[in-house]
C-alpha cells in the first residue's frame, strides 16, 4: 500500500527533489508492507497519510487479476460533497 | 461621503484586504505576522526560560544563572557514613566512620530530538507539529551530573551522568526547535503563522499552566483571623504574614501571631508540618542580641507609648523561663529540638543544625541574619501596631497584596522537589546498605557508588508528563501552596478567542472555589487595569477565574537594583544600621523585603517621586519595572512606609507619567496610592500623577472585542466574553496538522465591518467569528418569541453558519482485546485477513466500501453509524476483527495517519482518523450578536415570505424587538447603524468603545453616514410584507449586524424517547442522552400533575411509560412474592401428600406460603382426627369427616385464591428486597 509522507524536508534537499516549489513537506510516496515499520524511506518520518484514492494498490492489483482492465483503470474517487 | 478623518486620525476605515492576503499567502519570513501575540505569552515563555542558564533574560543582580542552577544550589548535598555512630572503640572502629558527600552538580535539558537509535532519519530536530500528530509528549532530555566525594584529604570528586527521562518543554521556549523562528518558517513546520507558544504538548493535548494568585512576595501583610485563636490557648486573630522567595522562586511562608499575653510565636511549615517558635528565641538565635537590643529595635525610641512598652516588657519577662541568653544557646536549644525533623549530616553539632534551621525556613529571601533580625523586628512593631489598631489589616483578596504563580517557576519548583527526592533516596539507599552492613559498601569503590545509583528512581520526566497531563501535585512539601490539584488546564481550540483567553486567564486558587464567602470573588478597585472586570465567566468560577487585562504584563526578568539602597541613602534616607532611629517619626524603607532605611514621612515622599522620574527618564540605573509602593502616614489606614519591589511575578502596567510625559510601569501595590486620570481631559492639575495610555487599557482581551461595549449595559458585555468563546469560528489555519478531540469550524466566516481597532492589531482577521447579517428588527412571523430568531431560507442555502465539526478517533491496537502486552512483536495487525473478501463486487464483504485491504478506511468515506472505521487482524485466531464508528450522526473520514513510533521501528500499531461532521444550521441551533443577545433559530423562513425593503434587501435574520427594552444593548443598535452605513461606503467601521461623547455621539455620527448613502438617519427603513407586499405601518430598524454561531446546537443536545433501555433492576428507564435514555419526570413534575388532576397523564407517565408491570398478588396473605405455578397444561392434577388434588387458579397459580400453611394445617387435623384429640377448629370439632377445603363450597380453596394487579416493577422489586430482609409486605386487595 502506498502512503504519503508527513514530514518536511531539509531546506538544502528541496533543490533535488521534485516536490511542489516553495513547499517544504516532504510528501514522498512510500510503499509500506503489510507488517513494516511505518518510517518515510525519503526523510525517515514517522507519520504517513493514507492517499485518497483507490487505484494503485499492490493488494489490490492482485486480486483483480483477470478481471477486465477497464475496471482496474476506474478511479475511485469519492465526489466532493 | 463621510470620511473618518474627522475622528480618530490614527484608525484607517480599511480592511486591508491586500495586506492581509498578502500576509496569508506569504507570511513573513523575518518576524511574526502578528507580534503582539507574542508579547502576550511572554510570562509563560520567560518563566520557563528563566529555568535555565541560557534564558536570554537580563541577568539582574545576579551572575544570570538559571533557576535550576540556584536550585541544586539550594538543594546542597547529602551525607552519608559507613559506620553506624556506635561509641568508637579502641582500634578505631565504630563511631561515623567514612564521610561521602553527594550532591547534584549540574542539570541539563535537551531540545527535543529524534533517538539515536533511529540512524535514517534527515531531520533530527522533533516539531512539536509532530508530537501533536502522533499523539505523543514534546520532550527533550534532562541529564544531571551528579557528584560524590570522600570527605577526606585527597580523595577527588566523583561524577556520573544520570538520565532523568523526557521532560515536556514548553513550545517556542529557550529548548523547543520552534523558537524564534518567523511566520513562514513556523508553517514550514505545519504550524500557524501566528503560533504563540507557551503551552505543552502531552499526549497530542496542549496543555498549559494556568497563573494562579498568590500573596506578595517579600511583603509583611497584617492579618485578623478569627481561626487563628483555634492555634491553642492565648492565641488571638491577630498574625502579620510574609511569603518569602528564594531565589529559586520557591517560597516559604513565616507567620508572626501574636498572644494575648503580649509575645509573638513564629510560625513556619516544614515539610507540611508545622512548627512554632517564639520569637524571642529566632530574635536571640539570629544576631545574639541583647534584650536591650531587642527592647531599642522595638521600640524605636518611642518610649511614651506605653501599650509598646508594656507588650515589649512582656515579651521579654516571658522568654526568661527558657533561660538562654546568648545565641548559641539559643541556636543549640533550636537544632536540639529540630534535628530528628530535619535530617542533616549526622556529625552536625547542634549549634550547626540550629543555623542551618534559621537560615532555611526563616525569612528566607534574606540571606544576612541581621537583615533578618531587622525584617523581624519590622514584622513585631507592625504586629503591635495592628493590635493596638494605628494600622489597620491588609486585605488578602485585593490584587495589591497579590502576586501571581508563573508557569515557569512551579515548573522549576516541582524539577526542583523531584531532584532533591532523588538526591534523597541516593543518601537513603546507601545508608540502608550501611544499616543492613551490606558486604558490598565500599566508599572507595566507585561500582558500588553505580550500583546504588541504579536502584534510585531518577525518571522525572514521567512525573513531570504527569503533572501536566493531570495537574495534580504530588509533593511532601506541598510547596507552600494551597492547593494540590487543578494546576493546568487543555488549552481548548474550539476557537481563537477561546485559544487566547487560557494563555492570559489567573486563578484565585482552588481553595477559594469552595469557600461559602463572596468577598473573594468581589471586584475590588485595585484591580483596575490589572484584571479584567469584564471577563470573568458567570456562575460557580465567577470572580475566581479572571483575565489579565490587555496591557497588564507580569515581570519574569529579575531587576538589578543592588545600588539602590546608596542611591536612597544620598538623596536622604537614613542607613539601616543607624543607632538611634525616631520610629514614630519614621518610614521604614524596604526593598523586596529586607529593610534599607528609615526616613521622615516627607523626605520618604520625594523619595518615592525623584526614584519615580530616574525610572521613567531611565536615569541612575532605576528599572522601569521598579514598584515604588509609598504608603504615607495615616489614622488607622495601611502601615506606612516606602516599600521598593524589584522582584518577578508582579502585575505591571503602562500609564503615562504626566509631569515628563515618559512612559511608566505601575504595579498593583502602588497603584491604590496614585491618582491616574483615564483620559487628558480628566488630569486634575497637581492632583494626576499618570493617565491612562488608552481609556480601554483595562478591559481584557477579548472585552475589547465587543464593539461599542460602552453602550452596552455591563451584564450583556460579560455576556458577549462568554459566547465569543463558545462561538464556531475558526480555531485554527493548520486544521490539517490538528489532532484535537474536537474541533468547530466556520466555513464562512467573515471579518465584521464594525470593529474596534484591536481587532487588526491582535490579526483576528486570520480566525474570523462569525458572519455579517442583515438583521431586521421586527415582529413578523410570531416565530421569534423569546430571543428566537428567524433564518433567511435563502441565506441559509448561500451558507450562511454553515459549520463543521472535526471529531477524532484513534485506533490503538495495544489496547483492543487480544493484544499482547509486553511482547516485542504485537500479535494485532491492521489489515484484512484472508476470511475477508473484497473482490469480486457481489461477494465482496460489506466492509470493502469502507476499508481498502490495509484495513485503513477510505479518506472521503461516509460512515453512518456502526461502519467500519478500521479492521485488524489476530495472529493468534487468524480472524479480522472491526474498529466501529460509534458516532451517531454521519461523518466523512478526512484524514487517516500511520502513526510510526518515536524511533520509527514499528510496524503500524496506532492511527488516527479525522472525522468531518457536516453541521448545516438546522431549527434548533443558537446564533448570537457580539452583545449577549443570544437566540435560537426557530425558522428558516422562505425567501419569498420575507419582507423587503425599498431597495429589495431581504434580512439574513429577524430578531423581535422585545429583545431590546429590558437588555439595554444599545451597543447592538448602534452596531447594526455602523453595520449598514459601513456596507454601504466601503468602510470598515470602528467600534473602540470610549470614542465618542455627549457632545460627539454615535448616532450622530453613523446617522450622518447613513444619510449620505440614501438611509434614513436613524437607521430605520419602510419595509414590505413578503407576503401580502403591503408597506408596514412603522419604520423598521434594518442594518448589519455580525452573527456568531454558537457551538450548543440542537443535533447535540436533543433527547427523546418512546420506548428505549431499561435499568435491569428497576426496569425503569435509565437516564443519559447518550444511551438513548428518558427525562426524569421527578417529585415536582408529579406534584404539578396532581394540582392539575390530570390522573390519566400522571399514569401515563409515571406507570405506563415506565415500570408498568402486572403481579399476581394471593387475596388471602397479601403477598407479592409467594406466587407458585402448577402445570396444569395437560389438564392432570397434581396430588398432594395428602393424596388430594391441589387447589389452584385456572392457569395453576398458587400462593406458595398460603397452600404450605393450608397444608399444614390440614395435616395437623389428619393428625388430631388419627390421635382422637379435638382439633382446634371450633365449627369442625364435631363433624367427623374431613372434608378437603376445595370441595366446601362458598370459599376458595387456600392459596389459590390470586388476583392480577398492576403494580410498578419497582415495587415487586422493594417486596423482594424487604422479604430478604425478614419484612413481609401485605396487600390488601379490594
Amino acid at each position: 500500500m502506498e502512503y504519503l509522507c508527513a514530514g518536511e524536508l531539509l531546506a538544502r534537499e528541496l533543490g533535488s527533489r521534485l516536490t511542489c516549489l516553495g513547499h517544504a513537506d516532504c510528501g514522498a510516496k512510500n510503499e509500506i508492507k503489510a507488517r513494516e515499520p511505518i518510517r518515510c524511506r525519503e526523510c525517515g518520518h514517522r507519520i504517513m497519510y493514507k492517499k485518497r484514492t483507490k487505484r494503485s494498490e499492490s493488494g489490490f492489483l492482485m486480486y483483480s487479476v483477470g478481471l477486465s482492465n477497464a475496471n482496474l483503470h476506474t478511479v475511485v474517487q469519492f465526489e466532493a460533497r | 461621503m463621510p470620511d473618518g478623518s474627522s475622528r480618530l486620525g490614527a484608525y484607517k476605515h480599511t480592511f486591508n484586504t491586500l495586506a492581509r492576503e498578502r500576509n496569508f499567502k506569504q507570511p513573513s519570513d523575518s518576524g511574526s505576522t502578528v507580534p503582539i501575540l507574542n508579547e502576550f505569552v511572554a510570562p509563560h515563555l520567560e518563566s520557563f526560560n528563566a529555568l535555565f542558564d541560557d534564558s536570554n533574560l537580563p541577568p539582574g543582580d545576579g551572575d544570570g544563572r538559571g533557576l535550576l542552577s540556584l536550585a541544586i544550589k539550594d538543594i546542597g548535598e547529602r551525607v552519608v557514613f559507613d559506620g553506624t555512630g556506635a561509641v568508637p572503640s579502641e582500634n578505631g572502629s565504630g563511631g561515623w566512620g567514612k564521610r561521602l558527600s553527594m550532591w547534584i552538580d549540574q542539570v541539563t535539558i535537551a531540545r527535543p530530538m529524534v533517538p539515536d537509535k533511529d540512524r535514517q532519519t534527515t531531520e533530527r530536530k522533533v516539531y512539536p507539529s509532530e508530537a501533536r500528530e502522533r499523539l505523543t509528549s514534546y520532550r527533550g532530555r534532562m541529564t544531571v551530573k551528579l557528584c560524590w566525594k570522600l570527605d577526606a584529604p585527597g580523595q577527588p570528586v566523583r561524577s556520573t551522568e544520570k538520565d532523568c527521562g523526557l521532560i515536556p518543554i514548553m513550545v517556542r521556549s529557550v529548548r523547543c526547535n520552534l523558537r524564534s523562528l518567523s511566520s513562514s518558517e513556523l508553517v514550514r513546520h505545519h504550524e500557524e503563522p501566528e503560533e504563540f507558544g507557551g503551552y505543552f504538548v502531552i499526549n497530542g493535548n496542549e496543555r498549559l499552566i494556568r497563573y494562579l494568585i498568590l500573596p506578595r512576595r517579600n511583603h509583611v501583610i497584617a492579618l485578623n483571623r478569627p481561626s487563628f485563636t483555634n492555634r491553642g490557648p492565648s492565641y488571638t486573630p491577630y498574625a502579620v504574614q510574609i511569603r518569602c522567595v528564594r531565589p529559586d522562586q520557591t517560597s516559604i511562608t513565616n507567620t508572626l501571631h501574636y498572644l494575648s499575653n503580649g509575645s509573638a510565636m513564629l510560625r513556619f511549615s516544614w515539610r507540611k508540618q508545622e512548627y512554632v517558635v517564639p520569637i524571642m528565641l529566632v530574635l536571640k538565635a539570629l544576631v545574639g542580641a541583647s534584650d536591650k537590643e531587642i527592647f531599642e529595635g522595638v521600640m524605636m525610641q518611642d518610649y511614651d507609648n506605653t501599650f509598646l512598652t508594656d507588650r515589649v516588657e512582656l515579651l521579654l519577662r516571658s522568654y526568661k523561663v527558657f533561660s538562654l541568653h546568648t545565641g548559641d544557646q539559643c541556636l543549640e536549644y533550636l537544632g536540639d529540638k529540630f534535628r530528628v525533623v530535619l535530617g542533616l549530616p549526622e556529625d552536625w553539632t547542634n549549634l550547626a543544625v540550629g543555623a542551618w534551621l534559621v537560615r532555611k525556613l526563616v525569612l528566607v529571601h534574606l540571606d544576612n541574619p541581621r537583615d533578618k533580625f531587622r525584617m523581624l523586628l519590622f514584622m513585631l512593631r507592625k504586629l503591635y501596631s495592628i493590635v493596638s489598631k494605628t494600622c489597620t489589616v491588609d486585605n488578602p483578596d485585593s490584587p495589591q497584596h497579590q502576586e501571581v504563580l508563573l508557569p515557569g517557576s512551579l515548573y522549576g519548583m516541582i524539577i526542583k522537589e523531584k531532584l532533591e527526592e532523588a538526591l534523597n533516596q541516593f543518601r537513603a539507599q546507601i545508608a540502608l546498605d550501611v544499616r543492613r552492613q551490606d558486604p558490598s559498601v565500599d566508599f572507595f569503590n566507585d561500582q558500588y557508588i553505580k550500583k546504588a545509583l541504579l536502584r534510585v528512581n531518577f525518571d522525572i520526566g514521567a512525573r513531570l508528563a504527569n503533572f501536566l497531563a493531570t495537574g495534580n501535585l504530588v509533593s511532601p512539601t506541598g510547596l507552600d501552596l494551597q492547593q494540590a490539584s487543578g494546576f493546568t488546564i487543555v488549552a481548548e481550540k474550539l476557537n481563537w478567542h477561546r485559544y487566547i483567553s487560557h494563555f492570559r486567564c489567573i486563578h484565585r486558587g482552588a481553595f477559594f472555589a469552595e469557600l461559602k464567602t463572596t468577598t473573594v470573588r468581589k471586584l475590588l478597585p485595585e484591580a483596575w487595569g490589572f484584571l479584567c472586570p469584564v471577563h470573568t465567566p458567570d456562575g460557580s468560577p465567577c470572580g475566581l477565574l479572571n483575565h489579565l487585562s490587555r496591557t497588564c504584563r507580569i515581570v519574569t526578568a529579575p531587576l538589578a537594583v543592588a545600588h539602590l539602597p546608596a542611591l536612597l541613602v544620598s538623596q536622604g534616607m537614613t542607613q539601616a544600621f543607624a543607632p538611634s532611629v525616631d520610629g514614630s517619626q519614621n518610614l521604614c524603607v524596604q526593598l523586596d523585603g529586607r529593610v534599607i532605611g528609615w526616613a521622615r514621612p516627607s523626605v520618604a515622599k520625594d523619595l518615592a517621586t525623584t526614584l519615580r522620574i530616574w525610572k521613567t527618564e531611565a536615569k541612575n540605573g532605576v528599572p522601569l519595572d521598579l514598584e515604588i509602593g509609598f504608603v504615607p502616614s495615616s489614622e488607622g489606614g495601611q502601615y506606612p512606609g516606602l516599600y521598593l519591589f524589584a522582584s518577578r511575578s508582579r502585575m505591571m502596567r503602562p500609564v503615562k507619567y504626566v509631569p515628563n510625559g515618559r512612559n511608566d510601569q505601575i504595579g498593583s501595590f502602588e497603584q491604590v496610592y496614585m491618582d491616574i486620570a483615564i483620559t487628558p481631559a480628566e488630569i486634575e492639575p497637581n492632583v494626576s500623577t499618570h493617565v491612562e495610555h488608552a481609556p480601554t487599557n483595562f478591559l481584557s482581551i477579548l472585552a475589547n472585542m465587543t464593539p461599542f461595549s460602552d453602550f452596552n449595559q455591563s451584564p450583556r458585555n460579560i455576556y458577549q466574553c462568554q459566547m465569543g468563546k463558545q462561538t464556531m469560528g475558526t480555531p485554527s489555519t493548520a486544521l490539517k496538522h490538528r489532532t484535537d478531540n474536537k474541533l468547530y469550524r466556520l466555513q464562512s466566516g467573515q471579518t465584521p465591518i464594525v470593529r474596534p481597532s484591536l481587532h487588526n492589531t491582535y490579526g483576528m482577521d486570520s480566525f474570523p467569528n462569525g458572519t455579517n447579517a442583515v438583521v431586521a428588527v421586527i415582529s413578523y412571523t410570531g416565530y421569534d418569541m423569546e430571543d428566537a430568531m428567524i433564518l433567511n431560507k435563502s441565506a441559509h442555502e448561500r451558507g450562511f453558519g454553515y459549520g463543521t465539526v472535526y471529531k477524532s478517533q484513534i485506533v490503538d491496537l495495544k489496547e483492543q482485546r487480544g493484544a499482547v502486552k509486553s511482547t516485542t512483536s504485537p500479535t494485532l495487525h491492521f489489515g484484512l485477513g484472508h476470511d475477508i473478501y473484497t473482490e469480486p463486487a457481489e461477494k465482496a464483504h460489506s466492509c470493502a466500501q469502507f476499508l481498502g485491504r490495509d484495513g485503513l478506511p477510505f479518506v472521503g468515506a461516509r460512515l453512518s453509524p456502526g461502519d467500519p472505521v478500521a479492521g485488524y487482524m489476530d495472529d493468534t485466531t487468524g480472524r479480522t476483527s472491526f474498529v466501529k464508528y460509534k458516532g451517531d450522526e454521519i461523518a466523512y473520514i478526512d484524514e487517516v495517519r500511520l502513526l510510526g513510533s518515536d524511533a520509527g521501528d514499528t510496524e503500524l500499531q496506532k492511527i488516527h482518523v479525522t472525522l468531518r461532521i457536516t453541521r448545516s444550521p438546522v431549527i434548533g441551533d443558537k446564533f448570537s450578536s457580539r452583545h449577549g443577545q443570544k437566540g435560537v433559530c426557530s425558522q428558516k423562513w422562505p425567501a419569498v415570505d420575507m419582507p423587503f425593503s425599498e431597495s429589495g434587501i431581504q434580512p439574513d435574520v429577524i430578531i423581535n424587538p422585545h429583545a431590546f427594552p429590558s437588555r439595554m444593548t444599545i451597543g447592538m443598535l448602534v452596531e447594526s447603524m455602523a453595520g449598514k452605513a459601513g456596507a454601504m461606503h466601503g468602510l470598515a467601521q470602528d467600534a473602540t468603545p470610549f470614542t465618542f461623547s455627549e457632545s460627539d455621539t454615535a448616532i450622530d455620527y453613523f446617522g450622518k453616514q447613513l444619510l449620505a448613502a440614501g438611509y434614513n438617519y436613524y437607521g430605520s427603513e419602510p419595509m414590505y410584507s413578503g407576503i401580502t407586499g403591503q408597506e408596514f405601518a412603522a419604520d423598521i430598524y434594518f442594518g448589519v449586524v455580525y452573527y456568531q454561531r454558537l457551538r450548543h446546537m440542537v443535533l447535540d443536545k436533543f433527547q427523546v424517547r418512546t420506548t428505549g433501555p431499561v435499568d435491569p433492576v428497576t426496569r425503569q428507564p435509565v437516564k443519559g442522552r447518550k444511551r438513548a435514555g428518558g427525562i426524569r419526570f421527578g417529585e415536582m413534575e408529579r406534584d404539578a400533575l396532581i394540582a392539575h388532576g390530570t390522573s390519566f397523564l400522571l399514569q401515563d407517565r409515571l406507570m405506563n411509560c415506565s415500570d408498568y408491570s402486572t403481579a399476581w398478588v394471593c387475596r388471602t396473605c397479601g403477598s407479592l412474592i409467594s406466587l407458585g405455578y402448577d402445570d396444569v397444561s395437560l389438564g392432570e392434577m397434581e396430588i398432594s401428600a395428602s393424596h388430594l388434588p391441589k387447589s389452584s387458579g385456572p392457569g395453576g397459580e398458587y400462593c406458595r406460603t398460603c397452600r404450605a400453611s393450608a397444608e399444614e394445617e390440614d395435616e395437623r387435623t389428619r393428625k388430631a382426627l388419627a390421635t382422637g384429640q379435638n382439633p382446634d377448629r371450633l365449627g369442625l370439632s364435631d363433624v367427623r369427616v374431613a372434608i378437603p377445603s376445595q370441595h366446601v363450597l362458598g370459599s376458595r380453596p387456600k392459596g389459590s385464591d390470586l388476583d392480577i394487579v398492576a403494580v410498578p416493577y419497582v415495587f415487586r422489586y422493594l417486596c423482594a428486597e424487604l422479604a430478604s430482609m425478614g419484612i413481609a409486605v401485605s396487600l390488601e386487595v379490594r
